[in-house]
């Protein structure tokens, strides 16, 4: 079944910021072996804004309204860009919003790109994720 | 800052590899960390009833290891202006002790304005790669 693209441009504000403490940052690190000195100092990964993503799309992408088939669905690409650095507590909020939706040789693709501010207004990073849910165009 | 400087580095220079062995605790690890606990990632019986061969890692998980080869060299979190990552190929984890080993590297491939450069990553697990077009940009000083 193809997504319905009048999910398209559709923005999804989150409800609430996220707080980021120094355990979920170190967390994070640790478990992707990043040990450099920058974790210590209170800085996150590059990709630990993954975490806070994962959420903030998920209110779209389980609408049932939308046709994703989550049995189907495989990550396809993921891209960050960086204005600034994460730290521990900054307090974040995300817009995400279905930038497209296609579908081609038979597989749905689905692009969700996130926004992310600090309390100050100021732009942190740009995620954009790729998903694809295999064979159901 | 980093201390790597753009002068200093020409299109070509290898950083240093990575090899890292995907154990199924690690799965776990990642999961809890991330947020990310799709069963795909953490329940055999699971991840086979969807006609995989085992459980596979997270895709992010891969990426972000990736991302350890910039970060060991620049040693600098604000040197890192872009990341992205196609995935290509899944990393199947089957529950042994001595894990899946992928192989991780990274090259300059250009050099570009305001003492930015371009750096490509790939990562191969037993020969197949499981990124595709990988990159970096990243400012050195």
């Amino acid at each position: 079944m193809a997504l319905n693209q009048a999910f398209l441009n559709r923005s999804y504000p989150s409800k609430e910021t996220f707080k980021v403490t120094k355990d979920q940052i170190n967390n994070f690190a640790k478990s992707i072996g990043d040990s450099n000195s920058y974790v210590s100092d209170g800085f996150a990964s590059p990709t630990f804004l993954i975490s806070i993503q994962m959420g903030a799309m998920q209110v779209a992408l389980f609408d049932p309204e939308l046709g994703l088939d989550w049995n189907k669905v495989v990550h396809g690409e993921q891209s960050f860009e960086y204005k600034k650095p994460v730290k521990v507590g900054d307090e974040l909020s995300f817009i995400s919003t279905i930038e497209d939706i296609k579908t081609k040789v038979g597989n749905d693709f689905i692009t969700i790109r996130s926004d992310v501010k600090d309390s100050n207004n100021k732009d942190v990073a740009t995620l954009r994720a790729t998903l694809i849910a295999r064979g159901t165009g | 800052m980093t201390d790597i400087r753009f002068d200093e580095v020409e299109v070509g220079f290898e950083l240093p590899k990575l090899a890292h062995s995907y154990k199924r605790q690690d799965l776990i690890n990642y999961a809890n960390a991330s947020g990310d606990q799709n069963r795909i990632h953490l329940d055999e019986e699971f991840a086979k009833s969807v006609g995989l061969p085992d459980v596979i890692a997270h895709g992010m998980l891969t990426m972000a290891i990736a991302g350890n080869v910039v970060t060991n060299w620049l040693k600098d979190i604000n040197a890192i202006k872009s990341f992205s990552v196609k995935f290509s190929s899944p990393v199947v984890v089957p529950n042994n002790s001595e894990g899946t080993i992928v192989e991780f590297s990274g090259k300059i491939e250009e050099k570009i304005d305001n003492k930015q450069i371009k750096i490509g990553l790939e990562a191969r697990c037993q020969g197949v790669k499981v990124l595709g077009r990988s990159i970096i940009i990243a400012q050195l000083s």
